[in-house]
């Protein structure tokens, strides 16, 4: 099974758009952690839509993808790249939400794009058809703001942290695929606790406050 | 001692330039055609994949095993999934390729169902996404024991031990196509092996291999690049590869309708290969000596091999080293054969 390094990737499209954070905006932090062996990633965001739809990437080395979830919101497309030595098979075939893609075989240094032309909210599983071990997602859901947090075996707690987000936000969605999904209800609260379950089982816990910690 | 990924070690590599330099240099020095293979492990438990994300009972374990040695199971009652899946030859059968209900060869050698819990993709061609569904398939395949899914259901239900096994795991006292499955996966995921001398190794035992099975170990990583394909704790990339075989089996790309991948096979894992010859997706080779020299000297001949494997130059030392390796790669697991359910 794939295990990654931990790498996060914090978006904020407002502190990019806008520079310095404004009182209307505030921050998330907490952290995530698990029980036993952790999943390979989770995508935690507050929904909305962005106002540029991402575009994102997802490469090929040493027989794996280089992102474990993208956010491909819908109408977008999500670019394939292959810098492996060896050849790919990226392929999706999810009837449930009708994401069907196959983008073929893939030499090394090619790329394809794909159309986020299939049901929203959904977590597609990104496959290849040489090596069936590799695993990828892509998350259609429009997430203004969002990260991703990719996990590892080595440790248990994983930091949250989500910043420039709109101070009246309604809601945040923790997505972990096969996971059940949680959706945090923001309100008026400063903090936030809820259990990690697949397939009902507690499985971890999320905790997350409002600013920087 | 969990392996470190290959991403992880990347990662490691951005800690500072002198190592980002010392990165390259091994980069530079590696063969073109190298891969990045994935370290060599003991499996372990916690990655593997339950489809109901829970580890199956000790009695469906159990009932898995009383249908995997029942003969019921076959149209004319006389094999079971043990009749090739023998565990005294390594849950093989010993024979090039099993002879089918009408005693002509199958099409394929018949693989070895050790650490099958681990896999992604199942069958030498990667046809079969589930072990699920592939504990049904050579059931009711009809030139393996070409019993319909129909029969299988009255036969099973017409044993009273099989209906009150069925009932106390499932509850559900009738017996049906989807708990068969599920009974017989539980106990292909149960064929394990973890505690080889390889693993004793890992663990720190510098002397649980040989000086033999030692050098083995440094040629399977290096000069005989073995762990291009056969590696991570299965010793299988678990992708698919032609190594030149001259036969008319599409294996890969058959399924996908892919012609560049025609005859390329499922990479088999190493653990417990010393009890399961022959070997390759036609049994063609006789041994594990056999097989080493076939790869020495560059494969088959046909045109479509993968550009992984090519002549290694091995002495008769190393091919000896690279036999002692494997066979500590054997681990000593006791599999009981229940007697017949009523």
């Amino acid at each position: 099974m794939k295990r990654f390094a931990k790498h996060i990737i914090p978006l904020s499209l407002s502190a990019l758009l806008c520079g310095a954070v404004s009182a209307s905006e505030t921050s998330l932090s907490g952290n995530i952690s698990f029980t036993g062996n952790p999943p390979p990633a989770a995508l935690i965001y507050v929904p909305g839509k962005a106002l540029k739809a991402p575009e994102p990437e997802i490469d090929q080395v040493d027989k794996q993808f280089t992102k474990s979830i993208v956010v491909g919101a819908p109408g977008s497309t999500v670019l394939f790249k292959n810098s492996d030595q060896v050849e790919h098979n990226v392929f999706a075939n999810d009837s449930k939400h009708k994401a069907k893609f196959d983008v073929g075989l893939m030499q090394t240094g090619g790329k394809k794009a794909i159309s986020v032309d299939w049901k929203a909210d959904a977590m597609i599983r990104v496959g290849c058809k040489i090596h069936p071990r590799m695993r990828a997602y892509i998350a259609t859901v429009d997430a203004r703001f969002h990260q991703v947090i990719e996990f590892n075996a080595e440790q248990k707690v994983f930091p949250i942290n989500l910043k420039n987000i709109p101070a009246g936000s309604k809601k945040l969605v923790i997505n972990i695929p096969k996971y059940d999904e949680i959706v945090l209800e923001l309100g008026n609260e400063n903090q936030w606790s809820a259990a990690i379950t697949k397939k009902g089982k507690k499985r971890g816990e999320i905790t997350i406050a409002k600013g920087d910690h | 001692m969990r392996p470190v990924s290959n991403k992880a070690k990347r990662d490691k590599c951005h800690l500072s330039k002198r190592i980002r330099f010392a990165c390259a240099l091994i980069l530079l020095s590696a063969p073109l055609t190298s891969q990045a293979a994935a370290p060599l492990a003991t499996p372990d438990v916690d990655d593997i994949e339950y489809p109901s994300d829970e580890a199956p009972s000790a009695a469906e374990i159990t009932l898995g095993a009383q249908l995997f040695f029942d003969t019921r199971l076959s149209l004319e009652n006389d094999r079971s999934c043990a009749s090739c899946h023998n565990p005294d030859l390594g849950f093989g059968d010993g024979l090039r390729k099993s002879a089918s209900s009408n005693d002509t060869p199958l099409l394929r050698h018949t693989p070895s169902l050790y650490n099958l819990a681990w896999n992604q993709v199942f069958s030498w061609d990667g046809a079969i996404s589930s072990l699920e569904e592939q504990a049904l398939m050579p059931v009711v395949a009809v030139e393996e024991m070409n019993l319909p899914i129909a029969k299988l259901e009255k036969r099973l239900n017409g044993v009273p031990g099989y209906r009150r096994a069925f009932l106390a795991v499932y509850d559900d006292a009738d017996i049906n196509k989807s708990h068969i499955a599920r009974a017989l996966a539980a106990y292909l995921r149960s064929l394990t092996s973890t505690n080889s001398a390889f693993d004793a190794y890992l663990a720190g035992n510098k002397q649980a291999l040989s000086p033999e099975a030692t050098r083995g170990l440094v040629l399977f990583e290096g000069k005989a690049q073995c762990n291009q394909c056969h590696d991570g704790a299965n010793f299988s990339d678990e992708s698919f590869h032609s190594l030149g075989i001259d036969d008319r089996d599409l294996g890969r790309g058959g399924v996908l309708k892919e012609p560049s991948l025609n005859h390329t096979f499922k990479t088999p894992g190493l653990r417990n290969i010393s009890r399961s010859a022959p070997y390759m997706h036609d049994g063609s080779q006789p041994s594990l000596e056999s097989v080493i020299r076939f790869y020495n000297d560059g494969g088959g001949p046909a045109n479509h091999k993968d550009k992984l494997v090519k002549k290694l130059d091995l002495s008769e030392r190393d091919i000896a080293d690279l036999i002692a390796f494997l066979g500590a790669l054997s681990s000593n697991e006791i599999v009981v054969k229940p007697t017949a359910i009523k």
